[in-house]
């Protein structure tokens, strides 16, 4: 678990950091024990990357172990959710194992032509970026 | 001792010159085997070797970096490189009957005891 922590815990940093998902952080403005915000607190939080091309945005999540059909991908306005839950067997019986990371897209994607594909492990969704914001040459006249 | 522990033992020198991750894993242990689950996420079960010898198993796999070069990182928490674990067997482990599944970045390894090591019932005359 700590190995887990140390990797998993430097989301702040990041250029995306205010696309980042504020519930997945401690916040100040929601009290902690407002059960809305704790009912997957045992859930695993996965390290997760962010790529972009000329035409997409993608974005991965290392979620080894589980079946394609016991992950979900959601979108709600432009929350992007990634959760998934399956059964192991251990010493004391079968447990659940769930994870759950969202990330706020930007504005300018098309929501309707997000595709997502499991991989050794690996979810990628990729999110089609709206037309408008691709890079666009401008023809300079004398 | 419980000879039938597994427990991971130092890297050689020259093994720390280069970097590699240890998985997260986790060990579940019944009369009749030990069952190691260990996360590769990322790694392709053609890239993963697991090899016993002298007592300890060893593992490595290398995580398969398959994007394309058009892809600009925005932000990375995964790692690159490769996974390695060693693991040292107790000497009631069966080591020619070893078991590796490799299924969505997990690998399910299962490592039965000997029969000898088993426990046995004794019928009462």
């Amino acid at each position: 678990m700590k190995f887990l922590n140390h990797r998993y815990n430097n989301t702040n940093t990041d250029l995306w950091g205010e696309f980042e998902e504020f519930f997945n952080a401690p916040s100040n403005f929601f009290p902690t024990n407002n059960p809305l915000f704790r009912w997957d607190s045992n859930a695993l939080r996965p390290a997760i990357d962010y790529y972009e091309d000329d035409s997409n945005f993608f974005v991965q999540a290392e979620v080894p172990g589980f079946q394609s059909k016991e992950i979900e991908v959601e979108l709600e306005k432009n929350r992007l959710e990634l959760k998934g839950a399956r059964k192991q067997d251990g010493e004391k019986g079968a447990s659940e194992i769930t994870f759950h990371r969202s990330v706020s897209l930007p504005d300018f994607v098309k929501a309707e032509a997000i595709s997502a594909k499991y991989e050794n492990g690996v979810l990628t969704v990729t999110i089609p970026k709206a037309d408008a914001s691709k890079p666009r040459r401008i023809k300079v006249k004398s | 001792m419980n000879s039938s522990s597994i427990c991971t033992t130092a890297p050689s020198k020259k093994e720390r010159a280069i970097v590699y991750h240890q998985p997260r894993f986790s060990v579940h242990r019944s009369e009749n085997e030990t069952r190691v689950q260990v996360e590769l996420p990322g790694v392709a079960k053609d890239d993963l070797n697991v090899t016993v010898e002298n007592n300890e198993l060893l593992l490595e796999g290398k995580v398969s970096n398959q994007r394309p070069d058009s892809w600009k990182a925005l932000h990375r928490e995964s790692i690159e490189g490769t996974y390695r674990l060693r693991l040292r067997l107790g000497d009631q482990a069966d080591q020619s009957a070893i078991r590796a599944d490799m299924a969505n970045g997990a690998l399910a390894l299962t490592i039965p005891k000997e029969e000898a090591a088993k426990p046995q019932k004794i019928e009462v005359k």
